[in-house]
């Protein structure tokens, strides 16, 4: 089992009820997604 | 008694401005980034640049970036997500947290995104500045695009075919580098009798299959003697490579062909490519290094390449991109036949290669003599020329300018104008009975969007009227706002009529979602200065496409009288 993408999955759902909420974003929330992000774009750069 | 002036007081100490650009994509980019900031460095000596940019892109650039950055903050991202499939989320949140701490140590006046993608923009939201240009996001997880440079980037780069602009020169124009004078021709200075060819790209889609490469090769080693040619490319080309060298045709010259396909960093290549006379392959980041070496180079453009914007950016840089009609695609369209890798012929190319390598340059003229029509007629082939510091791409074909080259060429002084605050001046196009009619489409397309946004500064003058009234109607504001949104969606739908109309429909698109200010009124002034932008550039590009018209149809009827004459 990917313990990060557990993790991050969980996170998200956090984040997600926050913005559909309507509740403002934290530096760590955007750390989060930041992450995430990156994380995509290296398994995308290593399949090319 | 004697006057000392030992004890003046100390001139006041000018505090550095710290500009950060951040650039997260890959080598070509980042190469791009270097050269548009080496221009910045150049008329502001006074600045400290610092680049964050990704390691695994930014370490093995490290010869060239140290030479124009002050200081590259490298995002490792091996590190951060080391161990994390075992450890989770924790050790990763760790290592990013302690990233930003050390660029938030450095007192940033101004942020520059110069990377679009999702991870530069929460990056830069991140990041502590005075000031933010480019893509970043707001704590209600908005993007924000606040410069119009940018909202043109992100709106028409790899959006369709009709950008105009180089990416070095957007991203000049983002940072606000204004070079008037031209990038001169370097003077040509001893070189070996190599070419370097690197028949390679990042998407399959992008580059010939070797047989093709085979070709090119053989004839230019048999044509050319005392030439060799080098192949280079990285370690996971290897086998691709020895597709080529290995080929039963090339036998005979391999006493003449280098393979060295993973095995140079790229500060060695960059020194093999400043050796060398010439530089031929896809749209690649070893183009940018040739440029960056003033070497000539070749680029053949396939699939998803857009030719305007990714041409090696100097002024030796020549371009052949096929007339194919999907051509440029976007890099998720299906294709199984690749029609584009059959309509440039490998003939012109090692034709091309020939005379640049007896004569150094490439002529419209040569073209019209030496390359037969049936070789040119599925082509487009460009020379890079600079005016006034920016980089345009002129074509070498003399009889064949198409609808896209010429709705470039009107977005380009467009743009220039509205945006730029400065005027370009490029030649009336020749146009043809298909062009001639595509104009006709676009004015009427634009008329359309002019009286949209004439409608558009109306309802959002009618809004700030409503609101300064004594007793404003919330019943009203809402009846007008509606009818703006309606003129939204029916500027959107000019575009599937008019598709060349689509670099102006998108730009007001992210112009209108990035609306200045925090109240009502302010929010709808800015939409009436949106409205206003977008009907000023219709009516500009109204005026040029008409002017157009008008010097074709004198320039017909003058060769028509002149024909008259001689009946």
């Amino acid at each position: 089992m990917d313990m990060l993408k557990e993790d991050l999955n969980r996170e998200f759902a956090r984040i997600k009820d926050k913005i559909e909420k309507a509740i403002a974003l934290t530096e760590e929330d955007l750390k989060i997604i930041l992450l995430s992000k990156l994380s995509e774009e290296d398994l995308h750069e290593s399949k090319q | 008694m004697k006057a000392s002036n030992n004890s003046r007081i100390p001139e006041p100490e000018v505090p550095v401005v710290t500009l950060a650009i951040l650039q997260l994509t890959r080598f070509g980019d980042l190469i791009q980034t270097a050269q548009a900031l080496e221009e910045l460095k150049k008329s502001h000596p006074e600045y400290r640049v610092v680049l964050i940019a990704r390691s695994q892109f930014s370490k093995p650039l490290d010869f060239l970036l140290k030479r124009i950055f002050d200081k590259v903050y490298h995002l490792d991202t091996k590190r951060i997500f080391e161990s994390s499939e075992v450890n989770g989320l924790k050790n990763s949140f760790e290592g990013i947290s302690s990233f930003l701490n050390e660029i938030n140590g450095e007192a940033i006046e101004v942020l520059i995104n110069l990377s679009f993608s999702n991870s530069s923009a929460y990056l830069a939201s991140l990041i502590k500045s005075q000031h933010k240009i480019g893509t970043f996001f707001d704590l209600s997880n908005k993007m924000q695009i606040n410069d119009k440079w940018s909202q043109v980037v992100y709106s028409t780069v790899m959006r369709g075919s009709l950008n105009p602009f180089s990416l070095v020169d957007l991203f000049k124009n983002i940072i606000g580098i204004r070079s008037a004078e031209n990038k001169s021709t370097p003077a040509i200075t001893a070189r070996s009798n190599t070419i370097i060819i690197h028949p390679f790209a990042s998407q399959e889609r992008k580059a010939w299959k070797a047989e093709k490469w085979v070709e090119v090769i053989y004839r230019t080693l048999k044509e050319n003697e005392g030439t060799s040619i080098q192949i280079v490319g990285a370690k996971n080309e290897i086998l691709k490579s020895q597709l080529i060298t290995e080929n039963p045709l090339l036998k005979t010259f391999g006493h003449r062909i280098q393979n060295l396909t993973g095995k140079t960093t790229l500060a060695e290549l960059s020194m093999e490519l400043k050796k060398a006379k010439l530089f031929v392959g896809h749209d690649s980041m070893v183009g940018h290094l040739a440029a960056i070496n003033n070497t000539t180079t070749l680029t053949v453009s396939l699939g998803s390449v857009r030719p305007h914007e990714t041409t090696p950016y100097h002024p030796n840089a020549y371009n052949l991109a096929p007339r194919t009609k999907c051509f440029p695609c976007f890099p998720t369209d299906a294709c199984s036949f690749n029609q584009c890798h059959h309509d440039i012929p490998y003939q012109i190319v090692s034709a091309s290669i020939k005379q640049l390598l007896e004569h150094k340059e490439i002529t419209a003229e040569w073209v019209k003599v030496a390359v037969s029509s049936f070789h040119i007629s599925s082509v487009n082939f460009y020379r890079a020329r600079f005016n006034k510091g920016h980089m345009n791409l002129e074509s070498l074909i003399d009889n064949h300018v198409d609808s896209p080259d010429i709705f470039r060429s009107l977005y380009k002084v467009a743009w220039s104008f509205v945006i730029g605050d400065h005027e370009e001046n490029i030649p009336f196009p020749k146009l043809t009975a298909n062009t001639h009619r595509d104009l006709l489409d676009a004015l009427t397309g634009l008329q359309h969007l002019f009286e949209l946004s004439e409608f558009g500064k109306k309802y959002s003058r009618f809004i700030l009227e409503e609101i300064s009234s004594h007793t404003p109607s919330i019943a009203r504001i809402k009846e007008y706002s509606k009818k703006i949104d309606e003129i939204d969606q029916l500027q959107s739908m000019v575009q599937k009529t008019s598709p060349s109309l689509a670099p102006i429909i998108d730009y007001f698109a992210v112009r209108k979602a990035n609306l200045y200010g925090d109240s009502l009124v302010k929010l709808t002034e800015s939409s009436y200065y949106a409205f206003e932008e977008c009907a000023s550039l219709c009516s500009i590009l109204f005026e040029l496409i008409e002017n157009t018209i008008s010097e074709h149809k004198l320039t017909s009827s003058k060769i028509n009288s002149r024909s008259d004459v001689n009946k």
